[in-house]
């Protein structure tokens, strides 16, 4: 009997211990793992300072960069004019600009979106509107005024120049789940001021005889807009040659994509 | 043709006759309104420079277009017959920068704008009407309204300090924009200016006072936006 007990057990002992090794692999803990994980970091990028003990995660894909267009005025809105027999008038101008601008920044890679696409009159709430429903963006509105030196640019951001009042409406709303449609500019101030500064270097760089440091000024479209939100003024619609100041469509394009490239990098940077 | 009609096209041609004969009393009426209208307003004029010819003169801060560089504005010390009434100083100040620019190409209003009306509250508000001269002739630009509205709440701020904020109409009436680009929705916040500006003397040219220094603006998050209806 005793016999018989034995050698069933010595049967059934190698069949115990490979199941007790089976179960010990799977259950080791990384200290019992062989070393494959430590000799892939050589070829791991250096750590960022101040990132030790941050889960490693891959690197998130830019958002799109998005840029809305604002060709000022249109349809019995004409802007400001030229005198003349061959009076050329603010709204086409800064129409066909905004095209041809859209055409070379969307060859960069930029997406444009415009707030009108022919000679129609929007109000300055539909133009905000179509700006305000995108979740994310740059706005850019375009004038010619009637003064100042030929083939300039001049850039502003929202508020008041220096001794000036400031708009009284202009206060931050805090702790409001929504803002009020007269403040949305309020929340983007530091950031359309940062753009503004970047985008008049470049173009002064591009558009000689342009100022190099922006403006602020209460322009009543900035204010509505729920972005970083620019004006460039051109200079002027009073110009001998009319078509010069479309030319200026291209340096324009490229003076914002350059300004929106460093305005990226530069909030990369910022920890 | 009934008797009802009859009466009908009778009182019509009665009404027809009756205007006929109105109107030309009506225009006239209108024509003697207008002329007496533009006497008071030369006849003020007239006062104002009268006064200011004699002796209560006190010198203020006009802000015109600087002579350097007319993309910015600049004091001038000018002798004016202020008085002592908050709204009437306000209201020589803002007629002197108006007519009394020191050359055209200063002025940062256009010519022929009138000062239609000026009210100073008990709560500090100013509320200034113009003809709508300033906003259809003034030359169309986000500059040029800039400068504009600049020159009217800082030459506002150094004649009447006492007034806390500014209210511009157009003719009257509530305008969204001055001429398609600057604000005019809200009021101006002259509490805030802080002192009124150092003045330079009229005559030799000043220095510029910049309009391009920076202003703070807070930040934060992009909250939903509520468009008005």
């Amino acid at each position: 009997m005793l016999r018989r007990r034995t050698a069933r057990a010595a049967r059934t002992l190698p069949f115990l211990f490979f199941l007790a090794v089976l179960a010990g692999s799977r259950t080791a803990t990384p200290a019992q793992q062989p070393p494959e994980a430590p000799q892939a970091t050589p070829t791991a990028p250096p750590a960022i300072p101040g990132s030790q003990g941050l889960p490693e995660r891959p690197p998130a894909p830019a958002p799109p960069l998005v840029v809305i267009l604002d060709p000022a005025h249109g349809g019995a809105d004409s802007g400001a004019h030229s005198e003349g027999d061959e009076a050329v008038a603010e709204k086409d101008i800064v129409l066909a600009i905004a095209q041809a601008m859209r055409r070379e920044l969307e060859r960069q890679g930029i997406r444009v979106v415009l707030t009108r696409q022919g000679d129609t009159e929007a109000s300055i709430n539909d133009r905000a509107a179509i700006a305000n429903a995108l979740p994310s963006g740059f706005f850019v509105t375009l004038h010619v005024g009637s003064t100042g030196d030929e083939n300039t640019a001049q850039a502003y951001s929202f508020g008041a120049p220096l001794g000036s009042a400031p708009p009284a409406q202009m206060p931050r709303p805090v702790g409001l789940a929504m803002v009020r449609w007269e403040d949305a500019q309020a929340s983007f101030a530091v950031a359309s001021r940062r753009l503004a500064e970047l985008l008049q270097v470049e173009l002064a760089q591009k558009l000689r005889g342009s100022p190099d440091v922006p403006q602020f000024a209460e322009v009543r479209q900035l204010r509505v807009v729920a972005h970083p939100a620019v004006a460039i003024e051109l200079s002027n619609v009073g110009e001998d040659d009319p078509a010069a100041l479309q030319k200026t469509a291209a340096p324009l394009a490229n003076a914002l994509a350059r300004a929106l490239a460093v305005y990226r990098q530069s909030l990369e940077v910022k920890p | 043709m009934s008797r009802a009609f009859r009466i009908a096209l009778l009182v019509i041609l009665l009404a027809v006759l009756a205007g006929i004969l109105w109107f030309p009393a009506l225009r006239r009426q209108v024509q003697r309104a207008e002329r007496q209208e533009q006497s008071e307003e030369v006849a003020r004029r007239e006062v104002i420079h009268a006064v200011q010819d004699g002796q209560n003169q006190e010198k203020v801060a006009i802000y015109w277009l600087s002579a350097d560089n007319p993309r910015e504005l600049a004091p001038v010390e000018t002798p004016l017959a202020l008085g002592s009434d908050p709204a009437q100083r306000a209201r020589v100040a803002l007629e002197a920068l108006i007519t009394r620019a020191p050359a055209p190409e200063q002025r940062p209003l256009p010519l022929g704008t009138t000062l239609q009306a000026f009210y100073l509250l008990d709560d500090g508000t100013a509320v200034a009407d113009f003809s709508d001269t300033l906003s259809h002739d003034l030359p169309a630009g986000i500059s040029t309204e800039q400068l504009a509205v600049d020159a009217i709440v800082r030459t506002l701020h150094a004649a009447a300090p006492q007034a806390r904020r500014l209210r511009i109409l157009i003719a009257g009436q509530e305008a969204e924009t001055l001429a398609g680009h600057v604000d005019l929705a809200g009021a101006f916040d002259l509490a805030s200016m802080g002192a009124p500006a150092r003045t330079a003397p009229q005559g030799p040219t000043p220095p510029a006072a910049s309009t391009s220094t920076a202003t703070q603006a807070p930040t934060g998050e992009k909250k939903p936006v509520a468009k008005p209806k």
